[in-house]
């Protein structure tokens, strides 16, 4: 039996304007799947990630969710895809003029038709599950950066979101937080069977928690390599993939 | 010839196939040291030979004064395709010397600069891009008003909050200021009027001419420059900042759209707000041309307040009130319209900011002038 692919991208064309960024851009992403978008700064990689969420439509070709076209869909079915959707910012992307709570609370006023206490207990929860228990109060600027993010977690995943995307999640992270951030993403994996994409280009982070990992090349503007991670290392015969997985430089390491 | 320890210096010497370049001395950057373009001129380098090596034995000091003659030596010697030995450059210099040439690979990808375009070339992109802003202009407006069409349908998710700090950065904060600038603009116009009036004899007519123009003109007027100044930057740097801090996308992706949650409650806020201060603005104004009246003239209170009666009416008040409410939205449209399309950086915000003021008094002025068209056909 053949199951529709939770993600799919069919020949993808991204362009700012006349400047092509990305073209014949095709992969599939399965249910309960962890995603990395791979390659060096200035790849395309957040343009990418940018069309999937459908902060901007594609040039041409499309993105299916569980068959669906998302540019193509009406504003109702577009609504309902997106309250299916986290999303992680790199910076976070709270909303400096409200507390964490009301950030985090935020999408469930939204959505749900949830009492106040019950969306505060959610709330509650979501905000321990990522570390900052009694911080409802606070807000954005008073945090450092690494809790702003953990808090944009919060509330991304506020809703239970069937597909989480991450842009460059570990940036900015000290290791240890960054590696608590990867356990998460594969507890929720596990635990609620969310699908995930991940901007990333921290090797440890992308060989830790990647199913799957498709590595763009600023230079050919596609999809240079698809597979595991482990095995794209172990088998590549591209010298680019290589070297990017295995922070081996060529002729100027020294 | 004296030589200097302290300086840098440059020896060529050839043997066979090989140019030998021996670098001595000094080279650091608060020094001047030749430039390699500056040593060819100098000897003609024989551009037969094969090897170019450098040889650094009596070199004392360097940093990246002589990184810059050693490539500029590197690229003449490639582009004869001369073999560049830097074998005998110290450790670190060679590895240096290798570095550079990374760069230059990420960047073949980038664009070539143009050159400098033709007149008709300006002038055509010009045309371009600023036919392509008024679509944007209008787009946005466009956006605004269907806005509004789902508040009133009750479908649009507004922020009260929002329109209401709108309305109170406009409004009480903003009471200083207005009062102030009316209140001297009262003045003003009263010691303009009564001094031309003195000379017709018909100083009396001073309440009626301050009072008028400033319940017509000046109050609207001056209240829109203010709050364009103070609300409209605001406005644009707050958006703009959002939008550089990814917040805007946020709005987006959790199905909310920005225009409903950001602009429209500013809008309604300064519309209601503008014409409110305008109300106080115009008695501000008055008060300073009484106070002029009083102490020039030596008029009365109580005639200056029954000339100003006699003289502005209803009619007169509420042109100057409609037009304000109309200049508040301006302001915040422009406002509005500057921080979403703001630059995602830092530099955009500032412009974006200036921008709002600068569209904002533009779009007042101009619809100022509309408005007094208007109203003379119309005869109020």
């Amino acid at each position: 039996m053949s199951e529709i692919p939770h993600i799919e991208v069919k020949d993808l064309e991204c362009a700012y304007g006349d400047y092509l960024v990305l073209e014949h851009v095709s992969f599939q992403v399965n249910r309960a799947e962890i995603l990395v978008i791979m390659g060096r700064s200035g790849c395309g990689k957040s343009t990418l990630l940018k069309h999937m969420i459908g902060l901007r439509d594609p040039a041409s070709g499309q993105v299916l969710y569980g068959g669906k076209d998302f540019a193509a869909s009406s504003d109702a079915e577009r609504d309902a895809l997106l309250r299916k959707f986290g999303v992680l910012y790199q910076s976070g992307a709270l909303w400096s003029s409200m507390t964490l709570e009301e950030n985090v609370a935020f999408p469930l006023e939204e959505y749900t038709n949830l009492k106040s206490s019950q969306i505060r207990d959610v709330v509650d929860m979501k905000l321990s599950q990522v570390g900052l228990k009694g911080f409802q109060q606070f807000y954005p600027a008073e945090l450092s950066g690494g809790m702003r993010k953990r808090a944009g977690l919060a509330r991304a995943m506020a809703l239970d979101p069937e597909i989480l995307f991450f842009d460059e999640p570990s940036s900015g992270l000290d290791p240890v937080s960054s590696k608590r951030l990867d356990d998460l993403i594969l507890n929720l994996r596990d635990i609620f069977n969310t699908t995930v994409v991940v901007v990333s280009h921290e090797l440890d982070s992308i060989f830790a928690i990647a199913d799957q990992a498709i590595m763009l090349s600023p230079q050919k503007k596609t999809v240079i390599a698809k597979g595991n991670p482990h095995d794209l290392l172990r088998d590549s015969g591209d010298g680019v993939v290589k070297e990017f997985l295995s922070r081996k430089g060529g002729r100027f390491a020294g | 010839m004296f030589q200097n320890p302290y300086t840098s210096q440059v020896q060529l010497e050839e043997t066979g196939d090989i140019l030998v370049i021996r670098l001595m001395g000094v080279w650091v950057l608060d020094r001047s040291a030749p430039s390699f373009d500056e040593f060819l001129k100098k000897g003609a380098l024989p551009a037969e030979a094969k090897e170019l090596m450098l040889e650094t034995k009596n070199l004392e000091d360097w940093d990246s004064s002589l990184l810059v003659f050693l490539n500029q030596a590197r690229e003449w010697a490639d582009g004869r395709s001369m073999r560049f030995n830097c074998d005998c450059l110290p450790d670190g210099l060679g590895r240096l010397m290798l570095q550079p040439q990374s760069a230059v690979d990420s960047r073949t990808e980038a664009k070539e600069p143009e050159g400098h375009p033709g007149f008709a070339e300006e002038v055509g992109k010009y045309t371009i891009t600023h036919w392509r802003d008024v679509r944007v202009y209008a787009d946005f407006l466009g956006e605004i008003l269907l806005s509004g069409v789902r508040l009133i349908g009750g479908k649009a998710r507004m922020r009260w909050v929002d329109c209401f700090r709108a309305m109170q950065d406009t409004g009480p904060m903003a009471l200083p200021i207005v009062g102030l600038i009316s209140f001297l603009i009262g003045v003003t116009l009263a010691f303009q009027a009564a001094d031309l009036l003195k000379d017709f004899g018909s100083e009396y007519f001073t309440p009626a001419f301050v009072g008028l123009a400033m319940v017509r003109e000046m109050g609207p007027i001056m209240t829109g420059i203010v709050l364009a100044g103070r609300t409209g930057a605001a406005f644009a740097s707050t958006i703009g900042s959002m939008k550089v801090a990814e917040e805007i996308d946020a709005l987006r992706t959790m199905g909310v759209s920005p225009v409903d949650y950001l602009v429209l409650p500013r809008v309604i806020g300064l519309s209601i707000m503008t014409p409110l201060m305008v109300i106080y603005a115009d008695a501000l104004g008055i008060l300073g041309g009484m106070l002029v009246s009083k102490l020039k003239l030596n008029m009365p209170i109580q005639t200056y307040v029954q000339e100003i009666f006699l003289n502005i009416d209803l009619t007169d008040i509420c042109s100057g009130l409609l037009k304000s409410a109309v200049f508040g939205m301006i302001i915040a449209y422009s406002g509005c319209l500057r921080g979403m399309n703001c630059d995602t950086s830092s530099t955009g915000v500032g412009r974006a900011t200036t921008s709002a003021v600068v569209t904002s008094l533009l779009l007042i002025i101009i619809s100022n002038s509309i408005f007094a068209v208007i109203y003379s056909i119309y005869n109020i």
